[in-house]
């Protein structure tokens, strides 16, 4: 049988749909057309969640200058920032994917800087017994073990490397239950639908929860870096708070969230 | 809830994803349905496709394809003078192509469904191929791909794992209700989440009933 | 010149059916068991269905020759059809249903001429009943109204009555010879009915599984019944 022509009445719909995409955008703050209005977007990795947002509040306080925050894992801000994401800063939780921008063109390496470094714990949510070190995990007590994905979120791959430290990664390997970032991580076992996590300690730090911190010999340091990715005067306003972030009153936030500062002691 | 943008978003989103993914899906539905060519297999695993793939994985595809280092994404650029990634429009095509399989497929049945002798009796008659379809096959299927359609919009409306890569999730600019919802979840924000999940499924549930209440008493 | 030849094998599925006859003026039964491929003949002529090889031709156009690549549209076939079942669209009234079928150079044109037809199908009556509610008697006037309004070279029948009850039948039947004796027409019947041919066929095309055996003309003392009834055991 003949091939049949498309009727003409999905033509004249594409059409339609095709002036009513432009229509329904047409108010839509593009990154470019973007008022430089003193407002930055910050691409943050997910343990930075509450220390940003009260580093943002308290930097807005100071110098004017809105922050908006996009947290995820950081490989895939990563992924997103390369192929054109508009943010201002990005900010990782590791170095390696901060280099991957900067390689691809889309950060300034002179504003490159490591900024904090991270620490994660055991945590179980109410009802549940927290393990008292990370060994106890291969014992049958802890089910499901929550973690983030080792291949792009950087609190993933810490939490794998302690646990291959420790010798107990293949005894729960099929116990583990990978959240796509390091809140989600959380957020799994807050639901019960893990038994235990391994989070970030910034993120249950400054709640009343019980955790078990992880010696730092289990893991690669968590060397979190930043860089700014946008030019004029949004990349002004974004090395602003670059600063912000390495001046007392930021370094301040980020002791109290259980972040180590480069060059100075952890903290216990 | 205090901000209503993300709801106006996913509204506006979803409504024009669907016009496309609607009338792109129901040609191609028409074509696998009807058509005999060279180029079928292919075409029905492309249509398939955005089912199979787990959405993220959709996203990244999406993602590289309409980015700044692509051809696609750099047309865009040269036109418009900014990026398509991490704009309303990206969100736009995000949805529409998750939506997509779902009209295709559902449309496709009720098509394959017409009565032959219909359309024959249609043909005997003298009509081209077009009146054939306009005026027998489509309104013959029209509760199908009605249907079809509806699917499309509940999930174009609902779509978290494409848009989130391909759109981002920018408070105020791209971040629609269910992103909205999942940033709440993470920021330990019960209430947010909550609401913003009822007001997903009431919308999708309302766009349901009145399509398929539409649909049957025309019949 | 022949109204109609058929010389040609078509498969349908995994069912296969070499065909091979001539028609002319007045109704040419095809008669056979189930199955032995009267209806997928009758979709060749229609264009409905491509035959493999062979060829077939309406008049003096082949409208189908695989081997020369030659396929002529259904649309551009000059044929009516009436199936078993009228297939009228539910939503149109019988007028309009038979004025879709229908040549002129307009609407108003189109009317008359699917007016004209109703009447001669004897239902004029019916021209804005809903169609939904029409018995299948007069769905099926309707159909042949609508079969012939466009002034067809061949007329086809797959089994037009068979869903019909006994007076009915004989009606339509009767109908059917009236039309194709006035208006000179060729017809060809797909056919199950022994009052069928009785009434109706000027020859009859004997089908076995999966192929055409011979024709049989109605002589002047009508068609032997009998050797129709047995089949084909001689």
């Amino acid at each position: 049988m003949r091939r049949p022509c498309p009727p003409p009445r999905a033509a004249i719909a594409a059409l339609i749909c095709a002036l009513s995409l432009v229509a329904g955008c047409g108010d839509d703050d593009t990154a470019t057309s973007r008022a430089d209005d003193g407002t930055i977007t910050v691409a943050a990795a997910s343990d930075l969640r509450f220390a940003f947002e009260e580093l943002g509040g308290l930097f807005t306080t100071e110098t004017g200058v809105e922050v908006t925050f996009s947290f995820g894992s950081s490989g895939q801000l990563r992924e997103q920032i390369i192929n054109g994401a508009p943010f201002d800063l990005f900010a990782a939780a590791n170095v390696e994917f901060v280099d991957a921008v900067i390689d691809a063109g889309r950060g300034d390496a002179d504003t490159r800087a490591n900024y904090a470094i991270g620490r994660i714990v055991l945590w179980s949510p109410p009802g549940v017994d927290l393990p008292t070190s990370i060994e106890e995990l291969s014992g049958p007590r802890h089910r499901r073990i929550a973690i983030a994905n080792p291949t792009h979120a950087p609190y993933g791959l810490a939490a794998e490397q302690a646990l291959q430290t420790a010798g107990v990664l293949d005894a729960v390997r099929d116990r583990l239950v990978f959240g796509e970032n390091i809140s989600d991580t959380l957020r799994i076992a807050q639901s019960g639908n893990a038994d235990v996590g391994i989070v970030a300690l910034s993120l249950v730090i400054t709640s009343d929860d019980p955790y078990v911190l992880l010696d730092e010999d289990l893991h690669e340091p968590l060397r979190q870096a930043l860089v700014v990715t946008s030019t004029g005067t949004r990349g002004d306003d974004a090395r602003r708070f670059a600063a912000f972030l390495a001046s007392p009153t930021g370094r301040e936030v980020m002791v109290r969230y259980g972040f180590a500062l480069p060059g100075e002691e952890l903290p216990v | 809830m205090q901000d209503w943008y993300p709801l106006w978003l996913s509204l506006r989103v979803a409504t024009t994803a669907t016009l496309i993914a609607a009338s792109l899906g129901v040609g191609f539905a028409y074509l696998l349905a009807k058509g005999r060519f060279r180029g079928r297999g292919l075409l029905e695993a492309v249509v398939t496709l955005p089912i199979v793939l787990p959405p993220t994985v959709l996203g990244y595809y999406l993602l590289t394809t309409l980015g700044v280092n692509s051809p696609i994404g750099r047309a865009w650029e040269d036109l418009t003078g900014s990026p398509l990634v991490f704009t309303i429009p990206a969100a736009v095509i995000a949805a529409s192509v998750s939506a997509l399989p779902f009209v295709v497929r559902t449309a496709r049945a009720a098509l394959e469904e017409v009565d032959p002798r219909l359309e024959a009796v249609a043909r005997i008659a003298g009509h081209p191929e077009w009146r054939v379809a306009a005026s027998v096959t489509l309104p013959a299927a029209r509760r199908g791909i009605t249907a079809g359609i509806a699917l499309g919009f509940a999930r174009a409306l609902g779509d978290f794992g494409a848009t989130v890569m391909v759109a981002g999730n920018i408070p105020g600019r791209t971040q629609t209700l269910p992103i909205a919802v999942f940033d709440a979840v993470q920021a330990g924000d019960q209430a947010t989440a909550r609401t913003g999940s009822l007001l997903l499924a009431g919308v999708a549930v309302v766009a349901l009933l009145v399509v398929t209440q539409t649909a049957s008493r025309r019949a | 010149m022949t109204a109609l030849t058929v010389d040609a094998t078509i498969t349908a599925g995994t069912f296969t059916v070499t065909a091979a006859f001539e028609a002319g003026t007045g109704v040419t039964a095809l008669f056979g068991p189930s199955g032995s491929g009267k209806s997928v003949t009758l979709a060749a002529i229609a264009g409905l269905l491509r035959p493999t090889t062979g060829v077939i031709r309406i008049g003096d156009q082949t409208v189908a020759d695989p081997r020369e690549g030659v396929h002529v549209r259904t649309q551009d076939r000059r044929i009516g059809m009436v199936f078993q079942h009228a297939a009228l669209l539910p939503h149109r009234s019988p007028l309009d249903n038979v004025a879709l079928a229908a040549p002129g150079p307009s609407r108003s044109a189109r009317r008359a001429r699917a007016t004209e037809w109703l009447e001669r199908v004897g239902a004029s009556h019916l021209a804005t009943s809903p169609t939904r509610t029409l018995s299948g008697g007069e769905q099926q006037r309707i159909a042949l109204a609508r079969s012939l309004v466009a002034d067809p070279s061949v007329l086809l029948l797959d089994e037009p009555f068979s869903a019909l009850d006994g007076p009915t039948r004989i009606q339509l039947r009767d109908l059917v010879a009236a039309l194709v004796a006035d208006q000179g027409l060729t017809a060809v019947l797909v056919t199950h009915d022994l009052a069928d041919i009785t009434d109706l066929a000027d020859r009859v095309v004997r089908y076995t599984p999966g192929r055409t055996h011979d024709t049989i003309d109605a002589g002047p003392g009508g068609l032997d019944l009998h050797r129709l009834e047995r089949g084909l055991e001689e």
